[in-house]
């Protein structure tokens, strides 16, 4: 049997842990054993955001060392790859032998619907179900610009019977996030996401899907805020079936 | 040096975005400027676009790698085509040349084409100062010299006029009769500025490139007032940032394809001027005497350090601005220096000093748009990131917010330390969000930093159980 770990991500950990559920399903019925590091937390990203490089690094560090002996890392959100595939040898690259094990890992690392397209996984029918829906995809800035993926999300749902892709306008500008950005800069934020809410209203979807759960808590707020009935889901809850 | 505004960044910004009728500018101007880079680029052909940038930033980091030995030889090959040469460490210094220029010239009228290092070292004050008009050429920088006011953009320094605050300004400043249409507008500039084309004593503009084995200036313009600029005027000064020059004539056509398709999505600006020396004896187009200054005023501290080093490779096409959503809602001059946008935040902060300008490098999402369309390919968010860290490690003394992240981080850290920690975090975080959480979302927490959130989203809460519990208890296996 395959196998191989899987990083929850901090925000999937502790705020929607359906998503890691999720993940989980779709590996186990595609033929992978998973492992599951007890011991892992977050990857830094919001330290090394904020320009805290020293903790960043501690927690980078933990990281890893709890993936030191994992075949591959699959990992729920383009953000946090981004973050262990560029960023962390970067942390390190005046210590050789800590950028050694961090280009260890950042080389077995990959964004979940990019491990899906690498290891040429298709989503078994079983886990799909028949009712109609319309689903509209926001391609997170970190797994766009960051990784580079672009098309493997895409080709993913398009493969999903009872889903129609419907397109928004400008999807590929940021909705705002950008961690605590969006907490020290409120009005220049809430310009972004706000254009972004209305390009995804006019839409007419009924579901906004992304890889990165941040950007779904972010746009989700703001949609619930306005009493919209657009839900929010991770492309994994769609893979795997739900609604 | 220009006035420094970059502390007030935050409020500048706050205003910009309730300012609907500068938000409207900004939404058209940008969305204009955008497409016609996509159209130019897609002419183009995006491999080729994105060979020819790969080649642009090879040629951009390899000389400002050889910096000192390519400013040299420009240097000797401007003293063989019998210019004159000037090297200024910072603002005052090039402000101390040009008055010694123009006071050894007896000069009354000086002509300037656009320049944004005039702008850095607030040349056109220190002429004021001794008694000097100086009248801006360009449309737009006539525009924001008669209105007393900074560049808006780096390209089109007056975007964030409509064409009625031009009439308006044209009415009240030069006595104008009420025009509306822009030709109308365009033409009355031109005929005031005809006469100070003709009667100027220097005229100065600034430099796109600067060939080192040939020696030559080059000027990419758009209303040929650049060219006059050079040709009327007996003597020309040029002034140009120490980054501007590329090794080899050779090596100028790539630049050439590069910097209109990014910057306005032209194939090629209606004025490319390669000045040479002055004019020989029997020519009638060039001015007689040229200076050439070349500046520092901060650079060196851009080039000493290698994480930053790559924004002397920016060729000024404003691309970056355009793209930016944070630029896109606070335009221009909540920046409060000379350069805005993506990569203002990262010069500025260095050449007015990182404690004085602590938000730029941080009102950012990092979304990386900017450096997807860079024709030069810099990796801007990657600079904003080690700005960020710089900044942490010498903090603004004294200063609450600071106080509150710092505080935060140290507890995000301890938290997150290790798994029981996380645990036990989990639990407390549920007991307090009890009171707030109603159909499993959060609408308002009346604490600050939370209530900023609520106030236009909701909160989602802390999960019931999190996925280490879930997997412990039902999908281990």
């Amino acid at each position: 049997m395959k196998k191989t770990s899987l990083f929850v991500t901090c925000i999937i950990d502790q705020l929607v842990p359906e998503v890691g559920v999720a993940v989980t399903k779709i590996l186990r019925k595609t033929g992978y054993s998973i492992d599951f590091p007890s011991e892992q937390t977050c990857c830094g990203q919001p330290l090394f955001n904020s320009g805290f490089t020293e903790k960043a690094k501690l927690m980078a560090e933990n990281t890893i060392k709890i993936f030191k002996n994992s075949n591959s890392v699959v990992i729920p959100s383009g953000s946090c790859t981004a973050m262990i595939r560029n960023f962390y040898p970067d942390l390190f690259k005046n210590d050789p032998n800590a950028y050694k094990e961090a280009l260890n890992l950042a080389k077995k690392t990959f964004e979940f619907t990019e491990f899906l397209t690498k290891q040429k996984i298709q989503i078994p029918r079983s886990l799909m179900n028949n009712k109609q829906k319309k689903v509209a995809y926001h391609p997170s800035c970190h797994l766009m610009r960051e990784l580079g993926i672009k098309q493997d999300p895409i080709e993913l749902l398009k493969k999903i019977t009872n889903v129609t892709l419907v397109p928004i306008k400008n999807s590929q500008n940021c909705c705002g996030f950008g961690g605590t950005f969006s907490i020290k800069y409120p009005e220049i934020s809430g310009k972004m996401l706000s254009e972004k809410i209305e390009a995804i209203k006019t839409s007419k979807t009924g579901i906004i899907t992304s890889c990165d759960m941040s950007c779904l808590m972010h746009i989700g707020g703001a949609l619930k805020k306005q009493k919209e009935n657009i839900k929010p889901l991770h492309i994994a809850q769609i893979l795997a079936g739900e609604e | 040096m220009s006035k420094i505004e970059t502390t007030k960044f935050k409020k500048a910004s706050k205003e910009a975005i309730k300012n609907s009728k500068l938000q409207n500018t900004l939404t058209g101007v940008m969305a204009h400027f955008d497409h016609a880079r996509t159209e130019a680029i897609n002419e183009f052909g995006e491999t080729n676009w994105n060979d020819l940038r790969e080649r642009g930033k090879i040629i951009k980091t390899h000389t400002i790698q050889n910096l000192d030995q390519y400013l040299s030889e420009f240097a000797s090959n401007v003293r063989k085509n019998k210019s004159i040469i000037h090297f200024a460490d910072n603002a005052s210094e090039v402000n101390n040349i040009v008055c010694e220029i123009v006071t050894t010239h007896k000069a009354q009228l000086i002509i300037k084409s656009k320049s944004m290092i005039s702008e850095e070292t607030g040349l056109n004050n220190a002429l004021s100062d001794i008694g000097i008009e100086t009248v801006e050429t360009d449309l737009g920088e006539y525009i924001i010299q008669l209105a007393d006011e900074t560049p808006f953009h780096i390209i089109a320094p007056a975007m964030h006029k409509t064409k009625e605050d031009v009439s308006k300004l044209f009415q009240e400043k030069l006595g104008s009769k009420k025009i509306s249409e822009i030709p109308e507008l365009a033409n009355f500039a031109r005929k005031k500025l005809r006469n100070k084309f003709l009667n100027a004593d220097i005229g100065i503009t600034g430099a796109n490139f600067l060939v080192a084995d040939t020696g030559t200036i080059v000027l990419v313009t758009n209303e040929g007032n650049g060219r006059m600029c050079t040709t009327l005027p007996k003597v020309h000064i040029a002034i140009a940032g120490m980054e501007k020059v590329i090794p080899s004539i050779n090596d100028l056509a790539s630049f050439l394809h590069l910097l209109p398709r990014a910057a306005t999505g032209q194939r090629l600006t209606s004025y490319v001027s390669l000045l040479n020396g002055p004019k020989a004896s029997d020519s009638i187009e060039e001015s007689e005497e040229r200076h050439v200054i070349i500046v520092d005023n901060g650079r060196s501290k851009l080039l000493a350090d290698p994480q930053l080093r790559e924004s002397l490779n920016c060729i000024r096409c404003g691309a970056c601005l355009n793209i930016c959503p944070v630029y896109k809602a606070v335009g221009g001059h909540s920046y409060g220096w000379v350069y805005p946008g993506p990569i203002g935040a990262i010069v500025t902060p260095v050449m007015v000093g990182l404690n004085k300008a602590t938000d730029l490098p941080n009102a950012s999402s990092l979304c990386g748009a900017c450096k997807d369309v860079c024709p030069v390919k810099i990796n801007i968010p990657r600079m904003l990131l080690h700005l960020r860290s710089k900044i942490k490690e010498d903090p603004p003394k004294h200063n609450i917010p600071n106080l509150i992240e710092k505080f935060a981080s140290e507890l995000f850290w301890q938290l997150m330390k290790n798994q029981t920690r996380l645990s036990i975090a989990h639990t407390i975080g549920k007991i307090i969000q009890f009171p707030f959480v109603r159909n499993n979302t959060i609408s308002k927490i009346p604490f600050p930093i939370f209530s900023t959130w609520t106030r236009t989203k909701n909160l989602m809460p802390i999960a019931k159980k999190s996925f280490h519990t879930l997997w412990e208890s039902e999908l281990k296996k």
